[in-house]
C-alpha cells in the first residue's frame, strides 16, 4: 500500500484487534466509512487475554450501554456465554451487573468472523511502529515492514502491548500477552508525538487442568435459571449451563506468599508499575489485607471443549514454583495440574488527562486512543471506549459534531469523562458509585437512554430500534394500566381483598399505589386481577414493579439532576483565558488551560481544582455573558 | 450589579462611616491594588513593603497633597480577600476621603459594591459561606449575645461541626457503595458502622437545628408591642421595663399619641419595645391616627404585653384588640391591682398582677418577658448558634435527610435507594458552607452587605 496524505488508504485505521480495537473497527465501517484494522496476529482478535467472562457489577450495565449504542460486545458474549448470572440481583434493577461466564476461543472466533462480514472493514496484519505527521496531525502509520497506511483518523488500542514486559517470578518476557511480542516501536512514536506515558501492570492467575480438580472440596455456583442475555438483539441463549465453583485461599497460603514476597517482582521492586487496586494479585491482598484469614477463589472454566480452569482470584507473578507450593496447601486444587503459571505484565499506557471526550488526544488531531493504553482495566471498560474512540474517528471524518454523552446518561461517559478529567494513580475500574446518579443508570433505563442515539448514529438499525421500543412502550402501557386502573371498596372488593390479599379495602385506591405497599408485588395483585401485567416478561415485571415502589425515589433523583444541571452545565467558552483569574492558583489555571473543560462541571472534576477556584470559574463565565445562567 | 462589574476589577471603598472622625480607613483589593498603592503613594519605597505598615504622603494623580497616611499593603497570599490588599489609613476627613477614592478610580480602581470585599474572601476559598454571613452578622448585632454568636460563626465553630457531619455522610455513602459494588467480594451486608455513623449525624444535626431559634432570636430580635385602653398604665410600664424615663406619664388619657419605640436587651435578645396610644374611639384626628398605629403595631408584634386596670377588667373591646395578636406570644398585665376588690371579677387566669411599677416590679416583669419570648429556647450561646434562614433551612434539609437515610438503612431498603438520601444530605451541606451555591443566593446574600465590608 502507498501512503499519500492527498489519498490515504483508508478513512479510519485501528491499531490493535481487543476488545477497544473491535469495537472501533466495527462502529467506523459501520457508519460508512473505509476501515482498516491493523493486528499483529489475526487470529488474537478479540482475544479474552485475562479471565473467561464478560460483565459483572458496573460493568454489565457498561455491555448493555454498548449494546444499546449498537456495539458488538453484548452479542458476542450472548453467543458465547457458557452461563449467564446477574449479580446484585437481591438488589433493584439499577444496580444489578449482568454477567457471563464465556467459551474464550467462540467468543474471539465469533469476534473475527463479524469484523470479517462487516462491509467497507480490511483487516491488515501487522504491527504499527511509526505515526505518520501531516503538518500536525496524524494521517497514518508505518509498519514494522516498513509499509506506510495512510489514514484520515487513526484509533489506536494497543492494549498492554506498548512496551510489554511480562514477569513469572524472576523470568521476563517481552510482550504483551504469552506468545505474542510486545509493541516497542509505537511506544516512543506516541511519546515523540508529545503524549506523557506511564507504567501499569496487570496480572493473571495459573490456569488449571479441569479433569485434576477435587470438585467435592468446593461450593458449586449455577447460572441463572432462566438466563438474562446482555444484548437486545439476542432472542435466545444457549440452553445448557456451565457450573462455576468455590474455594478459597486460607492461612497457611498466605504464609507462604508472605515467606517468598521477595521473589514476587512486584514487592522485590522489579515491577515499576502500578497495579489495580480492585482487581489485586494475590500478593497485594494477603499484605493489604492482612487480618483477612480467607480470600475467594472462583473456578471458572474456559470453555466447553477447553481443560483449562481459570482460578479467577489467585492473579500472582511469584514464580512458578511458589504457584505450584500455593495450589498444593489449597484442598480442591492440591493436585490439580498446573497447565499455565500466572503471570504478571507491565506496559506503557498514555496518561488519559491529554485526551478530549472524544478521546482523540488534545494537542494531536487525528490520533485517537482507547482501552487499556489509556490506562483501565477490564474489556468493558476497554470495549466502551472503543466504541466511542471509533464512533468520534468516524465523525471527525465527516467533519460532524462529535458524540458526546453526559454523566447522568450513560456509565460510557461517566467513565470517559472520568478519566480525562480525573488524574490517573492506579489502573481504572468502573464502580457503579462513580456516578452521581446511579439510580438512573441501571439496566433498566439502558434502552430509551441510548438506543436513540445508537440509531441517529447509524449502529441500530431500524428496525432493531422498533423491537427494542416495544419493549419499552409494553411497560409504559402497563404502568398506565396501573394508574387508572382504581378498586373501590364495594362488598365484593371487600371479600375478594380480604380473602386474597389478607387486608381490608376501606376506600378507593388504584392498582399503582396499592403497589408501593411493601407487602404487595404484581403476582399477588394478580390474585385479584388477572391481567393486570399481561404480557410482560419476568425481567420486565420486576422492572415494572421497581418503577412503581420506587418512583418518588427516581423522581428525586431527576430533581436533584435539574437542581445540580445550572451548575453542571454551565457553559465555559472556548479559548476561555484562565491566566487573568484573581485567587485561581498556578496548577488550577494550567489544569484547566491544559484540559479545557467544556462545563464548571467538568472542571471541579479536575484534581487540584478546588471548590472555591469552581466559584471563581463559575462567576466569570456567568459573568462573561457566556451563559444563560444569571 | 452593572454587567461590567468583574471579579477581575480592583475594588476600593471606604471602610469605616463616612463622615468626620479622627480617622478613616479606605480598603483596594484586587490584582492592581499595589500599582494604584504606588500610584497614590509615589514615595512609596519600590518594591513595596509588605505587611508593614509605612507613613506616607498620598497624591492624587496631578500630583496635589490628599493626606498623610498610613499604608499597609497585604500580598494575596496574606491577604484576607486573597487578593492583593491596600489599607490605607487616613484622617477622617470627609473631604480628603472623597479625593482619594476618586484618585483610586482615576489610577484604575473600580468602587465596590456591597460586600464586595467579603463576597472575594468567599470566591477565594478564605472564608465559607457560613463563615461569610457571619461577617454581616458580626456587624449588624444589637446585643453582646448576638455579637458573641456572630463570632463564633465567623471562627468557624459552626463550619467545622459542618464538616463532621459531611464525613460521616460520606462514610455513610462509601459504606452503601461498597455493599453495591464489592458485594462479591465483602458480601451484600451493609457494615454496621453505616447506621451507627447516620445515628451520629443525625444526633448532631438535630442538636444544630435546635439553635435555629435562638439564632433567629439572637439575629432579628423581638418587636414587643405594649398596648391598652387609656391611661391603663401602658407609658409607666414602658418606662419600667426600660429602667429609664423615657415617655412622658401624665394622669391624663390619651397622654401618648404616637407610638414610641426604645432598644432593650433581653438575656441577649435585642427588644425593641414599643409603647402605643391607648385604644378608644376618638373624635381626635391627630389621637385617631395614634390608634391606627398602635393597631398596625398590635399586627406586626411578635410578642404583645397587654395592659389593662384590674378594677376595670377585660371587656369585648379588650378582647377584640388582643384577637389583632393571636397566635403570638402575649402577656396580660393587670395595673393597679391594688384598687381592684380582691378576687374581683374578670381578671383573666394567669394575668400578671401589678401595683405600682417599683424597679422591682419592672425587672421581674422583664425577666417574664424574656422567658415568654424565647419560650425554652436557650439563649446563652455558650455553645455554636445558626444564622441566617437559609441556614436554618439547609440544616433542616439535611436533618430530614439523614433520617431518612438512618430509616432506610434500618428497614432493609435496598443500599442504591438509601444512599440517594445520603447524596441528598450531602448536597445540602455542600450548599450550606457555599460550594454549590447559586449565583442567584449569592448575590442577593451579599448585596445585604454594606458597601466596604
Amino acid at each position: 500500500m502507498k501512503a499519500d496524505p492527498k489519498s490515504p488508504t483508508c478513512d479510519v485505521l485501528v491499531i490493535g484487534g481487543g476488545h477497544a480495537g473491535v469495537e472501533a473497527a466495527h462502529a467506523a465501517a459501520r457508519m460508512g466509512l473505509r476501515t482498516a484494522l491493523l493486528t499483529g496476529q489475526v487470529e488474537s482478535i478479540g482475544r479474552m487475554s485475562c479471565n473467561p467472562a464478560i460483565g459483572g457489577l458496573a460493568k454489565g450495565q457498561l455491555v448493555r450501554e454498548i449494546d444499546a449504542l449498537g456495539g458488538l460486545m453484548g452479542q458476542l458474549a450472548d453467543a458465547a456465554g457458557i452461563q449467564f448470572r446477574i449479580l446484585n440481583r437481591s438488589r433493584g434493577p439499577a444496580v444489578w451487573g449482568p454477567r457471563a461466564q464465556c467459551d474464550r476461543a467462540l467468543y474471539a472466533r465469533l469476534a473475527r468472523e463479524r469484523l470479517r462480514r462487516a462491509e467497507g472493514l480490511t483487516i491488515l496484519e501487522g504491527m504499527a511502529e511509526a505515526l505518520i505527521d501531516d503538518g500536525g496531525r496524524v494521517a497514518g502509520v508505518v509498519t514494522g515492514e516498513g509499509e506506510r497506511i495512510g489514514a484520515r483518523a487513526v484509533v489506536v488500542t494497543a492494549g498492554t502491548f506498548l512496551n510489554g514486559l511480562m514477569h513469572t517470578g524472576e523470568r521476563r518476557t517481552e510482550g504483551g500477552r504469552v506468545g505474542e511480542g510486545a509493541a516497542r516501536g509505537l511506544s516512543a512514536a506516541l511519546a515523540a508525538a508529545g503524549l506523557r506515558l506511564g507504567r501499569f501492570k496487570t496480572g493473571t492467575p495459573p490456569r488449571l487442568h479441569r479433569d485434576t480438580i477435587d470438585y467435592a472440596a468446593c461450593a458449586v455456583q449455577e447460572g441463572d435459571d432462566p438466563p438474562v442475555p446482555f444484548s437486545f438483539r439476542t432472542t435466545r441463549l444457549p440452553e445448557r449451563q456451565a457450573l462455576c465453583w468455590l474455594t478459597a485461599t486460607n492461612p497457611r497460603v498466605h504464609a507462604l506468599i508472605r515467606e517468598n514476597l521477595h521473589r514476587s517482582p512486584m514487592y522485590s521492586g522489579t515491577i515499576h508499575g502500578i497495579g489495580p487496586r480492585y482487581c489485586p494479585s494475590v500478593e497485594d491482598k494477603v499484605v493489604r489485607f492482612a487480618d483477612k484469614q480467607r480470600h475467594t477463589l472462583f473456578l471458572e472454566p474456559e470453555g466447553w471443549d477447553s481443560e483449562e480452569i481459570y482460578v479467577n482470584g489467585l492473579s500472582t507473578s511469584l514464580p512458578e514454583d511458589v504457584q505450584r507450593a500455593i495450589l498444593a496447601e489449597i484442598p480442591a486444587v492440591a493436585n490439580a495440574r498446573m497447565i499455565r503459571p500466572g503471570y504478571a505484565v507491565e506496559y506503557d499506557f498514555v496518561f488519559p488527562d491529554q485526551l478530549a471526550l472524544t478521546l482523540e488526544a488534545l494537542e494531536v488531531p487525528g490520533l485517537f486512543l482507547a482501552g487499556q493504553l489509556n490506562g483501565t482495566s477490564g474489556y468493558e471498560e476497554a470495549a466502551a471506549q472503543g466504541l466511542l474512540a471509533g464512533v468520534n474517528a468516524a465523525l471527525s471524518v465527516r467533519g460532524e459534531a462529535p458524540f458526546v454523552l453526559e454523566r447522568s446518561e450513560a456509565y460510557a461517559a461517566v467513565l470517559v469523562d472520568d478519566l480525562t478529567k480525573k488524574g490517573l494513580e492506579e489502573p481504572y475500574r468502573l464502580f457503579t458509585s462513580r456516578a452521581e446518579y446511579r439510580l438512573l443508570l441501571g439496566v433498566d433505563t439502558v434502552l430509551p437512554r441510548l438506543l436513540p442515539h445508537g440509531r441517529r448514529l447509524g449502529l441500530i438499525s431500524g428496525s432493531e430500534y422498533s423491537d427494542a421500543m416495544r419493549g419499552e412502550e409494553r411497560l409504559r402501557r402497563a404502568e398506565e394500566a396501573l394508574r387508572s386502573r382504581t378498586f373501590t371498596p364495594s362488598l365484593s372488593t371487600r371479600k375478594a381483598f380480604g380473602e386474597k390479599l389478607g387486608f381490608e379495602l376501606d376506600m378507593p385506591v388504584t392498582a399503582f399505589k396499592l403497589l408501593q405497599r411493601k407487602d404487595l408485588t404484581i403476582d399477588r395483585l394478580e390474585l385479584l386481577e388477572p391481567e393486570l401485567a399481561i404480557g410482560l416478561g419476568r425481567e420486565e415485571r420486576i422492572i415494572l414493579e421497581t418503577r412503581v415502589k420506587y418512583e418518588g425515589y427516581i423522581r428525586r433523583e431527576l430533581e436533584r439532576l435539574e437542581r445540580l444541571r445550572p451548575f453542571e452545565s454551565r457553559p465555559i467558552p472556548e479559548g476561555f483565558r484562565y491566566s487573568g483569574l484573581a485567587g485561581l492558583s498556578v496548577e488550577v489555571v494550567e489544569q484547566c488551560s491544559r484540559r479545557r473543560p467544556r462545563t464548571v462541571g467538568e472542571a471541579a472534576r479536575i484534581p487540584g481544582v478546588t471548590p472555591a477556584a469552581v466559584a471563581i470559574i463559575s462567576a466569570h463565565v456567568a459573568r462573561s455573558g457566556g451563559s444563560s445562567f444569571a | 450589579m452593572r454587567a461590567s462589574d468583574s471579579l477581575l476589577d480592583t475594588i476600593v471603598a471606604l471602610a469605616t462611616p463616612a463622615g468626620r472622625s479622627a480617622l478613616a480607613v479606605v480598603r483596594l483589593s484586587g490584582g492592581r491594588s499595589r500599582d494604584i498603592l504606588a500610584a497614590l503613594a509615589p514615595a512609596l519605597p519600590a518594591p513595596t513593603p509588605q505587611r508593614r505598615p509605612v507613613l506616607v504622603l498620598l497624591h492624587e494623580g496631578g500630583g496635589d497633597a490628599i493626606d498623610q497616611a498610613v499604608v499597609t499593603f497585604l500580598p494575596a497570599a496574606s491577604s484576607p480577600t486573597g487578593e492583593d490588599v491596600a489599607e490605607i489609613s487616613m484622617h477622617g476627613s470627609p473631604m480628603a476621603v472623597e479625593r482619594l477614592l476618586a484618585a483610586a478610580v482615576e489610577a484604575g480602581a473600580r468602587p465596590a459594591r456591597p460586600g464586595e470585599f467579603t463576597e472575594r474572601a468567599f470566591r477565594s476559598g478564605r472564608l465559607d459561606l457560613v463563615r461569610a454571613e457571619a461577617v454581616r452578622e458580626l456587624i449588624e448585632a444589637r446585643t453582646p449575645a448576638a455579637a458573641r454568636a456572630s463570632a463564633r460563626r465567623l471562627a468557624g465553630g459552626l463550619t467545622g461541626r459542618v464538616e463532621l457531619v459531611r464525613e460521616d455522610l460520606l462514610f455513610a455513602s462509601a459504606g452503601l457503595a461498597a455493599a453495591i459494588d464489592f458485594s462479591e467480594d465483602v458480601g451484600e451486608r451493609i457494615d454496621a458502622a453505616v447506621p451507627m455513623r447516620l445515628a451520629a449525624a443525625l444526633a448532631e444535626l438535630d442538636r444544630i437545628a435546635a439553635t435555629a431559634k435562638t439564632g433567629r432570636l439572637l439575629a432579628h430580635g423581638c418587636r414587643v408591642v405594649i398596648l391598652g385602653p387609656p391611661n391603663a398604665g401602658k407609658s409607666t410600664l414602658f418606662n419600667a421595663l426600660l429602667g429609664r424615663e423615657r415617655a412622658i406619664v401624665t394622669e391624663v388619657p390619651g397622654t401618648t399619641r404616637d407610638t414610641l419605640e426604645a432598644e432593650l436587651d433581653l438575656g441577649g435578645v435585642p427588644v425593641t419595645l414599643v409603647d402605643t396610644a391607648g385604644l378608644r374611639p376618638t373624635r381626635d384626628v391627630v389621637e385617631a391616627l395614634g390608634v391606627a398605629r398602635a393597631r398596625e403595631e398590635g399586627e406586626r408584634a411578635d410578642a404583645v404585653l397587654y395592659v389593662f386596670d384590674a378594677s376595670a377588667g377585660l371587656d369585648a373591646a379588650d378582647e377584640a384588640t388582643l384577637s389583632l395578636a393571636s397566635g403570638r406570644p402575649r402577656i396580660l398585665v393587670a395595673n393597679k391591682a391594688d384598687r381592684a376588690a380582691a378576687g374581683a371579677a374578670g381578671l383573666p387566669d394567669g394575668a400578671t398582677l401589678l401595683c405600682g411599677l417599683s424597679p422591682e416590679a419592672g425587672a421581674s416583669l422583664r425577666a417574664l418577658l424574656a422567658e415568654t419570648i424565647a419560650a425554652g429556647v436557650a439563649t446563652d450561646v455558650s455553645s455554636d448558634v445558626l444564622g441566617s434562614l437559609r441556614q436554618a433551612d439547609l440544616v433542616g434539609r439535611a436533618r430530614v435527610a439523614t433520617a431518612d437515610a438512618l430509616a432506610a438503612v434500618t428497614d432493609g431498603t435496598s443500599p442504591e435507594y438509601a444512599a440517594t438520601h445520603c447524596h441528598a444530605g450531602l448536597d445540602a451541606l455542600a450548599d450550606l458552607v457555599g460550594e454549590t451555591t447559586s449565583d442567584d443566593v449569592l448575590s442577593r446574600l451579599f448585596s445585604t452587605f454594606c458597601i466596604g465590608k
